[in-house]
């Protein structure tokens, strides 16, 4: 988890990487979440395509995690 | 350019465009492209710096670009496009990037919108004339978009897509010995279209709406994307409690074989 909260985090400046509501509280939106699926996909070994870029995939560090967990 | 029999084929260019960080103009949503696919509408080009999706419509493609090497060239289209650059002031840079390589493979700029988002419900009873059209309203509806609503520009939906969303109650307007006099439509928490009739403009109609959108939204905030030139809709929306969130886009076009530059550029909303 600590990997991907470096990830938000470089992405993202600024913002609270632990917020349940990232993308429903326009804390990340829809270029950063393209952003950030090059990094997940190379940090973290998993394919991601355009059927992954769901909101409620990236609205909490959680979800993001469970995302790659279903990829692996 | 050559048409995407096999969704599976998006689902690997999506990937890669993803893995190699592609600058793009807007993110496609997998299911709509599954759609276009099943329809045979979608259609693929590839060159060394990148790929473009185009959904292909009546007479014209509207383009989803991955750009991987900015330095290489988008093909010519062979046929007209539009093509919508989607960004907020930190993604400016990119949306220049983009606007540069469209320019230069002949696209030209079309319309300048802004996103305006209201999370306050309007304090005021809806007029009780307001009404939600049905199916039975297709063919009015379909006309009254076609009448005020550029197809390039407008985003007017199919015939298909209207009548699943005018059986979804996503159209509200107001009605007259003459027809339709002014109509809004409402997709989930966004204002897709807002017009009015022209002998009935100033009557307060489309204020109405936007109240009654307001009051009966289902999220917690609605927002709409607003053409920068049409002061009239710019100021229906923030009487209504609508603000600019910094979101802005680009429209560009691409006409094979035109260049009268004094053809009349039109407007995504008329009220």
């Amino acid at each position: 988890m600590e990997k991907l909260y470096e990830i938000l985090e470089n992405i993202c400046p600024g913002i609270d990487v632990r917020s349940e509501a990232l993308v429903d509280d326009g804390l990340i939106d829809s270029f950063d979440i393209v952003a950030l699926v090059g990094e997940i996909m190379d940090e973290f070994g998993v394919e991601l395509n355009v059927d992954d870029i769901l909101p409620e995939n990236f609205n909490s560090a959680d979800a993001i995690m469970s995302l790659i967990e279903r990829s692996r | 350019m050559r048409r995407v029999t096999d969704y599976a084929e998006v689902k690997a260019l999506t990937s890669m465009a993803l893995r190699r960080r592609a600058v793009t103009n807007c993110i496609p949503l997998g299911d709509e492209l599954a759609r276009e696919v099943s329809l045979g509408s979608l259609y693929l080009d590839e060159w060394e710096g990148g790929a473009l999706l185009a959904k292909r419509r009546g007479g014209f493609d509207v383009i989803s670009l991955f750009v991987f090497d900015p330095t290489t060239q988008i093909p010519r289209l062979g046929s007209d496009g539009v093509c919508e650059i989607v960004f907020d002031p930190k993604g400016k840079s990119r949306a220049d990037l983009l606007e540069g390589l469209l320019l230069a493979c002949g696209f030209e700029p079309s319309l300048r919108r802004m996103r305006l988002t209201s999370e306050r419900a309007a304090d005021s009873e809806a007029p009780e004339h307001i009404l939600t059209f049905d199916s039975a309203h297709l063919t009015a509806v379909s006309a009254f978009l076609e009448e005020n609503f550029d197809p390039r520009l407008g985003c007017i939906p199919s015939l298909r897509v209207l009548s699943e969303e005018l059986a979804a109650g996503c159209f509200h307007g107001i009605s007259d010995g003459a027809g339709i006099a002014s109509l809004i439509h409402v997709r989930g928490s966004e204002i897709n279209h807002l017009a009015t009739r022209r002998d009935c403009r100033g009557k307060g109609y489309a204020k109405a709406l936007v109240q009654f959108a307001s009051r009966n939204r289902t999220g917690k905030k609605m927002q709409v994307w607003c053409a920068e030139d049409n002061a009239a809709a710019k100021n229906t929306y923030l009487s209504c409690g609508f603000i600019s969130d910094g979101y802005s886009s680009l429209v560009l076009q691409y006409r094979v074989g035109v260049t009268d530059e004094t053809e009349e550029k039109s407007t995504l909303i008329h009220i």
